[in-house]
């Protein structure tokens, strides 16, 4: 934080310079061919526009990003801004800068707020989206569908449906859920998702099918049991048929003539 | 366990070709199509045994078309691997 004030106090330092001179040293940057020179125009333009910088970044304030960042990532458009101003125009240069420093800016807020980043064509295409969705809701309780989004974005309907998935936001799957009225036990948004590990239920279901499954292979005949293994690739070595592992039901002749055998 | 007999449709027809081959040469005479007869029936059994337990009475003609699907014929195989490898 006190290297923010020594910086407000730095950039204090430096007067805004009046438009006449800030047009002149304009004319003098554009026209020096000399990188040195262009390099200390540049600076000097520069030293005299930090505070739009920091007056902007007021404004893009925001939970996840600091004060300090925002103001570099406005000076860096800043630069840019200085870097294409057209002073011939005749417009104010603070007109043309905002622009860039605000674009600098949030570019770098957009691309910081996401775990997943997003390229800037779809963060600009959510934007619109919103401001459609939002339209339209005032209007009617429907919002607009992704055909009629798709059609007022001038994207296909793919794009647009991915871009109106984009604009739900992620959460931690080890975040807290409130629980005001169970206690004080700590529940997290993991245990509320479906497990991959199956419930009593799905077992009992499980294993009804593989009862239905084992009773119609009993039932097969040793020619379409040997079939179904050859279809379904249970073999070691399809080339050597003879090593097939025994059928079902060559197993249970099997294990009758074990029995009689027994007796 | 190594799978050589796959059931995409692309080598489909291979499939049963082969089987059909292995089947001859074990001394039950048969062609490619016979094979997949062979295939598609025990399918069908597979379906009416699941539409009975849920209390589902199927058409012919609708057994068949749950038989050559080619989702279900997978789901089939995975769990007939499964059954026939305790053996």
């Amino acid at each position: 934080m006190n290297e923010l004030k020594t910086y407000f106090k730095d950039v204090g330092r430096h007067p805004v310079l009046k438009r006449p001179v800030l047009m002149e040293l304009f004319k003098e940057f554009t026209e020096a061919e000399n990188s040195a020179l262009r390099q200390k125009l540049k600076q000097k333009i520069m030293l005299a526009n930090l505070r739009l910088v920091v007056a902007e970044a007021k404004k893009w304030r925001r939970p996840h990003v600091t004060l300090d960042d925002i103001i570099q990532e406005g000076n860096i458009g800043l630069m840019r801004a200085i870097e294409k101003f057209d002073y011939t125009r005749g417009f104010a240069f603070s007109t043309y800068a905002r622009w860039w420093i605000q674009q600098a800016m949030r570019r770098y807020v957009s691309s910081t707020t996401r775990v997943v980043r997003l390229p800037a064509h779809i963060l600009a295409a959510m934007s619109k989206a919103h401001t459609i969705c939002n339209n339209v809701s005032s209007m009617s309780q429907a919002g607009p569908s992704i055909e009629e989004l798709g059609e007022k974005l001038g994207m296909s309907h793919n794009l647009a449906r991915a871009t109106m998935a984009a604009t739900k936001g992620t959460v931690s799957l080890n975040g807290d859920i409130d629980y005001r009225s169970e206690g004080n036990a700590r529940e997290v948004l993991q245990d509320r998702l479906p497990s991959t590990v199956p419930t009593p239920v799905e077992h009992i279901l499980d294993g009804e099918m593989r009862d239905i499954i084992r009773g119609v292979i009993s039932k097969l005949s040793s020619k379409e049991e040997k079939i179904l293994r050859l279809r379904f690739g249970i073999t070691d070595d399809p080339g050597d048929h003879t090593k097939h592992p025994i059928t079902y039901g060559e197993l249970e002749a099997l294990k009758k003539r074990a029995k009689q055998e027994n007796k | 366990m190594r799978k050589y007999v796959t059931i995409s449709d692309d080598d489909e027809a291979e499939g049963y070709r082969s089987i059909s081959t292995i089947m001859t040469a074990e001394g039950h005479k048969m062609n490619h199509s016979s094979a997949r007869n062979y295939v598609l029936r025990a399918m069908k059994k597979f379906a009416y045994a699941i539409a009975k337990k849920e209390g589902v009475r199927l058409s012919d003609e609708r057994a068949w078309e749950i038989a050559k699907n080619p989702m279900f014929q997978k789901t089939i195989g995975e769990l007939f691997e499964q059954e026939v490898l305790k053996y």
